[in-house]
């Protein structure tokens, strides 16, 4: 279609709702993402059938080795505040404001919704990204 | 990711002496995709930061790259009419 689109997804039990990116937010975004990840994670990311990459995603050992390799690369970039950047349009339905769990902006509550959470924050950041860039 | 990216058209500055000011506050894709070579969409300029995502910016272009070969096309067609009435 190449229109703005709202794409849902249930991450570990947790509803998610993202819009693509404008393109003209998009080609700025998309260069530090690939710099971030680096090209064999890129290529594992946005290379794979949504099957094989949700089996991928429940294997532990594979979600550490992304964390450890893109960790690797943040001190290089941009950093991890590129991840932040691309839920920009993302909402997940239980982000804890208050003693409450609402739907609402994950990009604003970026660091206490994923705090001590970094494989979920992985699945998370992989499928916004699958969802916005996927298809160039 | 698609697997071939699309071959922008050249660099105006490219070919020859002679150069313009190239864009610097925005991407080349966001001018090509608003410019026909002599003005400046400005609705496209506005959907492009509004309604329209990467994939849509990657249509425009094949569009405009389609389009621009088939006037080049026309105009080799005509030149080769001419040599072969």
């Amino acid at each position: 279609m190449g229109t703005i689109k709202t794409h849902e997804s249930v991450i570990d039990d947790k509803t998610y709702f993202c819009k693509t990116f404008p393109a003209s937010e998009g080609l700025i975004l998309l260069p530090k993402m690939l710099s971030l990840l680096g090209e064999e994670v890129a290529n594992l990311i946005f290379g794979l059938e949504d099957a094989d990459l949700d089996g991928l995603l429940e294997d532990a050992k594979i979600v550490t080795q992304m964390i450890i390799r893109i960790s690797e690369r943040a001190a290089e970039t941009d950093g991890l505040l590129v991840l932040r950047d691309l839920m920009r349009y993302t909402e997940c339905d239980k982000v804890k404001v208050g003693d409450a769990e609402v739907r609402a902006s994950v990009h604003e509550r970026f660091d206490s919704h994923f705090a001590g959470d970094y494989g979920h924050l992985i699945r998370v950041a992989v499928w916004v990204g699958r969802a916005s860039f996927a298809n160039p | 990711m698609r697997k071939e990216r699309q071959k922008w058209q050249a660099h105006p500055r490219a070919g020859g002496p002679h150069e313009g000011i190239a864009p610097v506050n925005m991407p080349w894709e966001i001018y090509l995709a608003c410019s026909d070579g002599e003005r400046i969409n400005t609705d496209t300029y506005e959907a492009l930061h509004e309604t329209i995502d990467l994939d849509g910016l990657y249509d425009l272009l094949e569009m405009r790259d389609v389009l621009s070969s088939w006037k080049h096309a026309q105009m080799f067609n005509s030149d080769w009419q001419r040599e072969h009435q």
